[in-house]
């Protein structure tokens, strides 16, 4: 009736109860905070959920013999015997009670995202808001990981410098990461993350890779970030780097905290232009509307959450904690002063101030970045694309394109009548 | 009053064309034709389109919309729209519900 495939753990926590690391039930799913997805059999009916922002990944299929298979990566799903066009998504923030006999799933909503990002509150009382739920998480996180090693992915930009100052705050014994491309002098990122580890007193450890050593965690990066498109498997090169690095110093496993979201939250990614072309495009929408895009697109892809849960390693990305309150800034957004503020003086100005950079770019003239080093070799995104299709036996571009459109991997479909459900506004 | 399939299926055929830069004499293009097979959307597209018809249309797209066979054609993405903006109209004001 139920098969899974489930080795992502979970990662949240309610500010009542604590680190929540377990299963999840319906009933507490709302009630959570972090990433999280469960299935259940009940009865002659299987329950599959999922956190607000999807940033579990949850997919599902009918099987002739088994009933429900249930997985966190797609390829567990493909080996299982499942054609990848009929693997679904469960929706994020969702129950969904599958029925194999009729191979559908009545979605119940338990919290979804609002239509454009702001809100009449004022930037002070959300960053007050914003640093009380980080400070919470991380209490919890230490309480229920006392011996754990704990890992930050230093970038050097400001989201990851200000995890890192709540990680020295939270977990003294926190080791800084960095990525840098192999011998070469440090990029502009490396040396910032650098000088952020040396002010916060964490241990600096600076990862290095050649060409070479990119190229050949691609196969990874695509299995287990579960994309095919450039930003989300640049990114995800980056982080099986420093995944990898991370878990040979910690075989047992490894708390790993990072920076990422808040990029989506805040809209603040641009394209890169290299060579004449334009890379990592974003639709053409408002502030207000691109961030609640971003946010949402978050249900697909893996980049971080499954390469790092590959390694043995559990990664928390804090400002997933804090999804509301960052959504209801109202545009115009002034990262400086917000990051200010979360930083609450632990931090010099000129790091909080700086320009972004991609991880993944790690430069200004992005010649140090994965981006340029993949196209020198020929791997452009036809190329990843490709290698995806091939990873997932995916026969041809359009069955990946009926799959996943916009963003948006296929729900299960629903029963003739569906289900009504009530939403529970992420910002409410 | 809600708009007829025929004003958004215009409304639709100008974003689409405005937003893939289709050129005039295209033959190809149509609103019969499907627009995922044939190329002329892509994710960012798609996700534009969205939001257009949620703004000028005042209709939500759902995720599961994405999906429905009829999101692949510019007529059939109006029957759609058609269907979901008579619903909204019934709908309790401040009430989502999913489809």
């Amino acid at each position: 009736m139920l098969e899974t495939h489930l080795p992502v753990t979970n990662a949240c926590w309610t500010p009542s109860e604590g680190a929540h690391s377990g299963s999840v039930t319906p009933d507490m799913a709302r009630m959570l905070l972090g990433r999280f997805a469960d299935v259940r059999q009940d009865g002659g009916q299987v329950i599959a959920l999922r956190d607000p922002l999807g940033l579990n990944k949850l997919y599902a299929a009918f099987h002739p013999d088994a009933g429900v298979i249930a997985a966190n990566y797609l390829i567990d799903l493909v080996r299982a015997g499942t054609s990848f066009t009929d693997i679904y998504a469960i929706p994020p923030g969702s129950v969904v009670t599958l029925d194999p006999q009729h191979r559908t799933g009545a979605v119940r909503r338990f919290a979804a995202l609002p239509g454009r990002a702001g809100s009449d509150r004022t930037v002070g009382e959300l960053a007050a808001e914003i640093i009380a739920l980080l400070d919470q998480g991380m209490q919890h996180l230490a309480a229920a990981h006392p011996d754990l090693p704990v890992a930050v992915c230093l970038s050097g930009g400001a989201d990851s410098s200000v995890i890192a100052s709540y990680a020295r705050r939270h977990f003294p014994q926190s080791v800084a990461y960095s990525y840098c491309l192999d011998a070469r002098p440090l990029s502009e990122d490396a040396i910032a993350a650098r000088a952020v580890a040396d002010h916060l007193g964490l241990p600096w450890r600076l990862v290095r890779a050649d060409r070479q050593a990119l190229l050949d965690t691609i196969p990874a990066a695509l299995l287990h970030g579960q994309d095919w498109r450039d930003f989300n498997v640049h990114a995800g090169i980056v982080n099986e780097v420093l995944a990898a690095a991370i878990a040979t110093d910690h075989p047992a496993g490894a708390l790993v905290l990072t920076g990422d979201l808040m990029n989506e939250f805040l809209a603040d990614y641009t394209p890169v232009t290299h060579d004449g072309i334009d890379y990592y495009r974003l639709p053409r929408l408002s502030p207000d509307r691109l961030r609640i895009h971003l946010a949402r697109g978050l249900q697909t892809g893996d980049r971080e959450v499954g390469v790092f849960a590959a390694h043995g390693l559990t990664v928390v990305q804090p400002y997933g904690w804090a999804v509301s309150p960052l959504l209801a800034l109202s545009e115009p957004v002034s990262k400086p002063q917000l990051m200010m503020a979360l930083a609450r003086g632990t931090l010099p100005a000129a790091v909080l101030q700086r320009p972004k950079l991609r991880a993944q770019i790690g430069d200004r003239n992005a010649e140090t970045g994965v981006l340029p080093q993949l196209l020198r070799a020929g791997i452009d995104q036809q190329s990843l694309e490709d290698h995806f299709r091939r990873t997932l036996g995916i026969r041809s571009p359009l069955e990946l394109r009926t799959t996943v459109r916009g963003g948006v991997h296929q729900p299960v479909p629903a029963p003739r009548i569906p289900a009504e459900g009530h939403h529970e506004s992420l910002t409410s | 009053m809600s708009p007829s399939p025929a004003d958004i299926a215009a409304s639709i055929e100008a974003f689409i064309r405005r937003e893939a830069s289709v050129a005039d004499d295209d033959l190809g293009f149509s609103r019969q034709v499907n627009l995922f097979d044939a190329g002329y959307l892509d994710s960012l597209t798609v996700v534009a389109l969205t939001v257009h018809i949620e703004e000028a249309l005042s209709t939500p797209i759902s995720d599961t919309d994405l999906f429905d066979p009829r999101f692949a054609t510019i007529d059939g993405m109006a029957e759609l729209v058609a269907e979901r903006a008579g619903r909204t109209a019934d709908a309790a004001p401040g009430i989502t519900a999913d489809s």
